[in-house]
């Protein structure tokens, strides 16, 4: 053992560094704050980040749900046009199918006896079908048997339009445009 | 540089790093936010567009129902006039029931007018027949009621040979329909 006793340890001894300022006391607090600031932001934001995605997906396949709903309307939207054209140029069709028929024996009826038909003729207008160009050549015939064709015409819900008649000798002559007329 | 400092300046770091973090996490919600919004406005302005499309498709279906319901009743009539041979057999099956006398027959078929897909083809006959007023008159009647397509675009009456006879000549459209055709509404 040594005969010397060592005392430097009791002797003052000056910092081996300076001390830091007094405000850096502060640091360690600042970062107790800054960890519990940055959990509660951190849970919040994580909170508001999962339902915010949560809505964004939800409303996504729902967006796209109607999407789909809008599509198929628009397909059968389309169908429905479709048909409603075919029903259009069928009843286009239609319209000039009335039957002639009933126009024929309608002027048959409507004259006397006495009276022979030269020619009767009905043409169908190729641009409005629904009109026909009635022609027709009476012998024997009057004012009065055209009065009454006009008559058994009107029957048929026809209406003559732009009648023209012009008597030679014995042989009137008869043309008109009848035009249906709706019900 | 001693010890005390660069502890403060590993805590300072931490903090910068907690708060740029934060930071991060705060952008990223935000624009998340900001995309549950936009999906929310698009779901909206989707929700309102399929509504205005479902209202604008019934009031079509009620608006068109009357013409609808009339294309299904004509079809049956359209599906038994589907090609020339329908069409032919139907008016000579009419001039041999009636057992009226045929002067002549001429049956051709002709095309549709223009880009008409619905009525490609028209089947088109002429046809002179001679007989009693009466006999000639129910025949013409009888064929325009079995064919109720039948358009008659011609009809000829004038005395026949004899007396009693009268000679019609009829020009007949019978239009072959094509109820699958694309039609588009010109409107």
């Amino acid at each position: 053992m040594s005969q010397y006793l060592c005392h430097d340890f009791k002797t003052p001894r000056s910092d081996s560094a300076r001390r830091l300022p007094s405000a850096f006391a502060l640091v360690p607090v600042l970062f107790y704050l800054s960890l519990i600031g940055g959990a509660y932001f951190n849970f919040t934001s994580y909170q508001s980040f999962s339902k915010a995605t949560k809505d964004r997906d939800t409303w996504k396949q729902v967006t796209a749900q109607k999407t789909e709903a809008k599509a198929t309307i628009e397909r059968n939207m389309a169908g429905l046009m479709k048909e409603k054209a075919r029903a259009e140029k069928l009843a286009q069709w239609i319209e000039g199918t009335r039957a002639m028929q009933p126009i024929t024996v309608a002027v048959s009826r409507s004259l006397s006896p006495e009276i022979t038909v030269g020619q009767l003729t009905m043409e169908r207008s190729t641009e409005l079908p629904a009109q026909i160009t009635l022609t027709m050549t009476l012998n024997n015939g009057t004012v009065e048997d055209i009065a009454r064709v006009h008559q058994g015409i009107n029957a048929l819900n026809y209406r003559p339009y732009n009648t023209q008649q012009s008597k030679n000798g014995e042989i009137l002559e008869y043309h008109t445009m009848l035009i249906w007329q709706q019900m | 540089m001693n010890n005390k400092k660069l502890a403060c300046i590993i805590i300072i770091m931490l903090i910068a790093s907690v708060v740029y973090g934060t930071q991060m996490m705060t952008k990223r919600t935000k624009s998340r936010v900001d995309e549950a919004e936009a999906a929310s406005v698009e779901k909206i302005s989707t929700e309102s567009a399929a509504n205005v499309a479902n209202i604008t498709y019934l009031r079509l279906k009620n608006d068109t129902q009357d013409l609808r319901q009339f294309l299904d009743t004509w079809t049956p009539v359209i599906e038994k006039m589907q090609s020339s041979q329908d069409a032919e057999q139907t008016v000579l099956g009419a001039l041999r029931n009636s057992g009226i006398l045929t002067v002549s027959q001429k049956f051709e078929m002709k095309a549709g007018n223009g880009d008409n897909k619905f009525m490609p083809k028209i089947f088109q006959g002429t046809m002179i027949v001679q007989d009693e007023y009466t006999k000639t008159m129910n025949w013409l009647g009888e064929l325009e009621t079995k064919i109720p397509l039948m358009r008659v675009s011609n009809c000829r009456l004038k005395q026949g040979e004899t007396g009693h006879q009268v000679n019609l000549e009829v020009r007949i459209d019978i239009p072959l329909i094509n109820l699958n055709a694309e039609v588009e509404d010109k409107k």
